[in-house]
């Protein structure tokens, strides 16, 4: 008995209880964040007054209403949104592929997702009338979708053979993907009309500046299923650490997890893509920084994700926003700036593992 | 368990050539055979791993009859060598094989699986940190954590093993051999590929000599390690000792029989 609190029993279950430290440090953040984001912009509404005016029944100017109901409440939904669906799909993914490089901007399921938003606005027309109605605004994120879904198949079934993943093969296999893609797309925007161009280009410089409601209906639900799914595969993606084989014996579906965890990804990431652009490093960065502070279990991990990588995102458009106000700077350099040192310490740490 | 008719093809060579062969509970059957002769293989295909044409009955129910969390609550797998891809406490480790068995309510097992292995204190260290032996018992724990050595159940829980000594010093070989026949014991069942003879002759209830992709001889320690047919197994002249005292065998290559390492007591 004293061998085993000699032997410092403390400090895995402290990894599982700080991981739940974490969670709610990260929501108190995550709260904190949205109401600054709230309240900071560049035409100087304030949230207080507003809301105090709200509240007491008092007159608020249409102008202060527009500013913030309309701008900004849906920009910082979408910047939960999709900060939650980057991390998340980047643990899930890294969890599937059993390594801390994969990441869906890095390894082309974001081109692939970007590929099925131009194809849906280039030949979104050609669709019967009926299908377009019923898909609605929600046909760009679908598309996206179906993109991210088709690359990171080709990517899994590239990099894998018998329940291994080579990471050589697979950043390779990525650069290869996104380069096919990258044509494709190039393609489908030589062929495209003057209006078509018009919304490309809107699409492609993504950011957060472009969100509103109709854009968050349409991709809420595909981003939502797609983080909902996490918490059911952290046990299996546990498992699979050890290898395909190894989480089978432990009595893991593998099969199933690997299906779910590739849908999942594909909808997180898709959508995300659809509405946003691409955005990248999000994926990468969260995890690993949770990783250190909480350990590598996806059963804390993946919520963990979720908030981390909502104030992540959420705090990276307020300095995109701030930093050369009142004009913006593009999002996806502010993540590109926090994410890429990061990516490289990773890389340069693995680099007598990875077989290159 | 009962496996008939075993086939495995891997590309376009053919593995194993119909093994029939049958293991029971409450023993320990060892798998031996020179390098190459589909030990392993035909351990991955017992345990479902790669595909095979063939029947595999554990405890009187095909083997594509269980679910998958079924059949790890009653047989756990050791396999040869394993990657972790993330920075895993040993104690983590050993609780994912924990978490899938039917002890999994008892907190304390992933402890006392670690000191059954002689992991004590090492709980909290980090698995890729661990020597390649540490590594072994730190999973031999992960597997006995899963089918806990000392539940009673009705239907006995088996433990396939690839080597499980491989990269053990000579002491701790003895303390997994012994583990393994605790386990069998207790009414479980063990099924091991294993390289070393000696440690096969003093510990296996039942031996599975195989070539080539075929069992060459099958029974007791002392009808299968036998001169004449450890010789045609492994292709090198091999004599077979059997020591008065215990009663077991004692095999050593011919070629070079410096017979220093007798077994102390």
């Amino acid at each position: 008995m004293t061998e085993q609190v000699a032997s410092g029993r403390a400090s895995p279950t402290d990894r599982v209880r700080r991981g739940r430290r974490v969670t709610a440090a990260l929501a108190l953040l995550l709260g904190c964040t949205c109401v600054i984001s709230l309240s900071q912009g560049a035409a100087g509404t304030d949230l207080w007054p507003v809301l105090y005016a709200t509240l007491t029944g008092g007159g608020v100017a249409q102008m202060d209403r527009i500013i913030l109901l309309d701008i900004r409440l849906p920009r910082m939904f979408m910047a939960v949104l999709v900060g939650a669906s980057l991390a998340v799909s980047g643990a899930v993914m890294q969890g599937l592929f059993r390594n801390p490089l994969a990441d869906p901007g890095i390894v082309g399921v974001s081109a692939g997702a970007g590929l099925g938003a131009i194809t849906a606005i280039v030949l979104g027309g050609l669709l019967p009338a009926v299908l377009l109605e019923f898909f609605g605004s929600s046909l760009i994120a679908i598309a996206a979708f179906l993109g991210a879904w088709g690359a990171t198949i080709i990517l899994y079934s590239v990099s894998t053979r018998r329940g291994q993943t080579s990471v050589a093969t697979m950043l390779l296999a990525g650069i290869a993907i996104a380069a096919l893609v990258g044509a494709m797309s190039g393609l489908l925007i030589y062929a495209a009309d003057d209006a078509q161009l018009r919304s490309l280009t809107f699409w492609n410089l993504g950011s957060l500046a472009g969100a509103t409601w109709t854009k968050l209906a349409a991709a809420t639900p595909i981003m939502l299923a797609g983080i909902a799914a996490a918490p059911f595969l952290a046990r299996g993606l546990n498992g699979m650490v050890l290898g395909e084989a190894a989480a089978m014996h432990m009595g893991i579906p593998v099969q199933r997890i690997k299906r779910i965890a590739v849908l999942s990804v594909a909808a997180a990431t898709g959508a995300a893509v659809a509405v946003s652009g691409g955005i990248g490093f999000v994926g990468i960065v969260v995890p690993h920084l949770l990783r250190l502070a909480t350990g590598p279990d996806h059963r804390t991990l993946l919520p963990n994700a979720a908030l981390l990588g909502a104030a992540l995102l959420l705090g990276a458009d307020m300095i995109s926003r701030s930093i050369v106000a009142p004009a913006e700077l593009p999002i996806g350099i502010v993540t590109a700036v926090l994410g890429a040192p990061v990516f490289l310490y990773i890389l340069l740490r693995r680099r007598g593992t990875m077989g290159v | 368990m009962q496996a008939h008719d075993i086939r495995v093809t891997i590309g376009r060579r053919d593995i194993l050539h119909g093994i029939c062969m049958q293991a029971r509970a409450g023993e320990l059957t060892a798998i031996v055979g020179p390098n190459g002769s589909g030990k392993s293989t035909l351990l991955k295909a017992l345990t479902a791993e790669i595909d095979f044409v063939g029947q595999v009955e554990l405890n009187g129910r095909a083997l594509t009859d269980y679910r998958p969390w079924d059949l790890a609550a009653c047989r756990g797998v050791l396999q040869q060598s394993l990657n972790v891809a993330f920075p895993f406490t040993v104690r983590e480790i050993v609780q994912l094989g924990h978490g899938a068995g039917l002890s999994a309510a008892d907190p304390d097992i992933p402890d006392r699986a670690l000191s059954l292995v002689d992991l004590d204190g090492f709980a909290n260290r980090f698995y890729h940190e661990l020597s390649g032996g540490e590594q072994q018992r730190t999973q031999l724990a992960r597997v006995l954590a899963q089918v806990w050595i000392e539940a009673r159940t009705d239907t006995p829980r088996w433990l396939f093993l690839d080597e499980p000594v491989s990269s053990l010093d000579i002491g701790h070989q003895y303390v997994v051999m012994d583990l393994t026949r605790r386990f069998t014991q207790n009414g479980g069942g063990v099924i091991a590929v294993m390289h070393d003879l000696n440690l096969t002759a003093m510990y296996a209830d039942h031996v599975v000599l195989m070539e080539a992709g075929e069992v060459l001889a099958a029974g007791t320690a002392s009808e299968t390690l036998t001169t004449d047919l450890l010789s045609r197994a492994y292709g090198c002249p091999v004599s077979v000792n059997t020591p008065a005292p215990a009663g077991v065998p004692f095999v050593l290559p011919q070629a070079r029989a410096r017979s220093n390492l007798a077994p102390a007591g």
